[in-house]
Formats: structure tokens, C-alpha cells, sequence
């Protein structure tokens, strides 16, 4: 899956996630709604999760271990990392409204997005806004979680 | 959730979708031609991806790999493309068959 921004009135590519699927596993896109919803409510799990006082348990359930995004920045960002921002108040998710989640399951392997407008504060500074995330999820002993993030303002 | 906000909603523009979709084609066969001027002007140049490895592939990596043959794709089949826009931001995805080629092995 790729996440593309408009730059100069062209689409260019910005970062990029992707999986294999199992050779054992359906290569056509799952449409089942049963798995299709828990991928969606996996997603509002995680977004409720980090709001106010963050559920560190939760989003440590929901994130994979090897779990990880690039900032904008370039910097990346690791499970250790965001949790301990989000344990310390470093990150504070303080409310947000997050649109219809778009899934596809192919598998082992599921993607998501949406759009989402987050209130939000970050070492003081208030980053609120648009912003559109895609995540990368894998089936892993059973329980689906994110392995990838990737995201950008919407302007 | 604050009912107080509201979602960015994703365009229906279908010149916007159609454009986004039109560089996931492009660059599936910018790669199979090893057209590094196409994929340069595909990705931005500070694209990334994180490897499942957990090692970041930078646009100056990929283009290393793809010039010097490391990194090879044979041929690709895309599934249908999944595209939502908003505003200057859009995301697409799908499922991809591909032979490909790194370091000489299948």
C-alpha cells in the first residue's frame, strides 16, 4: 500500500508498506464481513486506546512488537517508543474523529485506512488536524495486529 | 471520539482517484523496464518504507538496487486498486502477483 501526497500538481509516492501473503493463503481479497469488521474495530480499538489517559495495555495488544512508523520527519518510530510517549503524556491524543475505515484482507495480511481529525498535543504543542493513516496488519497466533503506520496531514 | 469534530471525508473526484491509480500502474511498470527517470519521479524524494526486516529503505537505496539489477521485478499482475484522496493526501492499495528477482535469487 502506498500513501501519496499532490506535490507541484503531481502525485508522488510518500512511503510504502507491504506484506507477502502466505502462498497457502487466499491470494484474492477476502470480502468476508466477519474478519473485514474485526480489522475495523481493531482500528477504533486502537484509536480509543490512545485518547486521554491512553490505554498503554490495549494499544500493546494491538501493536506488534516489531511494530513501526516513519514520521515525517524521516524519524522512525518504534512500539517502545510510542508507548512510552503516550504513558508519559509526551503524546496526548486528547479527542478525535475518525471516519468510515476502509479494509481489505488478503489472507494473513489486512490493510486499513481512513481519515481522521485528531486534537492533539505533543511534547506541549498542539498538532491538531486532519490526517489521513494507513495500517499494515498481520495475523499472528491467531490475533491480527498493526505492524505498520504510516500517515500525513491533509491540507 | 468528539462528535464536536468531523472526519475528513474522501473526494469522489474520479480524475483525482483515476490520476492516484495511474501511478500505482506506472510504477509497477516503471520497474519492470528498470526506468529509474519514471520512478524517480514517482516517489518523493523523501519517500521510505520500513522493511519487514525493520530495516528503512530510502528512495536512494531502492534506486541503488533497481540500477544495479539487486532488486529486479520480472513481471507483476495487479488486483484491483483501492484509492481514496483527500485533499492532497491519498492512499492506495491492493494485491500484487510478482516474480521478482533480489541479489540474483527467485
Amino acid at each position: 500500500m502506498d500513501l501519496l501526497e499532490k506535490r507541484d500538481g503531481k502525485w508522488v509516492v510518500l512511503r510504502s508498506s507491504g506484506a507477502k501473503v502466505w502462498a497457502d493463503s487466499p491470494k484474492e481479497q477476502s470480502q468476508g464481513p466477519t474478519v473485514v469488521e474485526t480489522i475495523k474495530q481493531l482500528e477504533r480499538d486502537m484509536g480509543d486506546a490512545m485518547v486521554a489517559a491512553a490505554d498503554i495495555d490495549k494499544l500493546n495488544q494491538i501493536l506488534a512488537d516489531d511494530w513501526a512508523k516513519i514520521e515525517r520527519s524521516g524519524k522512525i518510530v518504534t512500539k517502545e517508543s510510542v508507548l512510552r510517549d503516550f504513558k508519559s503524556g509526551k503524546d496526548k491524543l486528547v479527542s478525535y474523529e475518525a471516519g468510515p475505515v476502509d479494509a481489505q484482507v488478503f489472507g494473513n495480511v489486512a490493510v486499513a485506512h481512513g481519515g481522521v481529525t485528531e486534537k492533539r498535543i505533543r511534547d506541549g504543542k498542539d498538532i491538531s488536524g486532519e490526517a489521513v493513516y494507513m495500517d499494515l496488519l498481520k495475523k499472528r497466533d491467531g490475533k491480527w495486529v498493526v505492524v505498520r503506520t504510516a500517515g500525513a496531514g491533509v491540507n | 471520539m468528539d462528535k464536536g469534530m468531523k472526519a475528513p471525508a474522501p473526494s469522489n473526484d474520479p480524475t483525482a482517484i483515476a490520476a492516484v491509480k495511474q501511478v500505482s500502474w506506472d510504477m509497477g511498470d516503471a520497474m519492470v523496464a528498470g526506468d529509474v527517470q519514471k520512478l524517480d519521479q514517482i516517489h518523493a524524494d523523501d519517500w521510505a518504507q520500513i522493511a519487514s526486516s525493520g530495516e528503512v529503505d530510502t528512495k536512494e537505496e531502492l534506486f541503488r538496487d533497481f540500477k544495479s539489477f539487486h532488486d529486479k521485478l520480472e513481471w507483476f499482475a495487479l488486483g484491483p486498486i483501492d484509492v481514496q484522496v483527500f485533499g492532497n493526501v491519498a492512499v492506495a492499495h491492493g494485491s500484487v502477483s510478482e516474480s521478482r528477482s533480489r541479489d540474483g535469487k527467485w
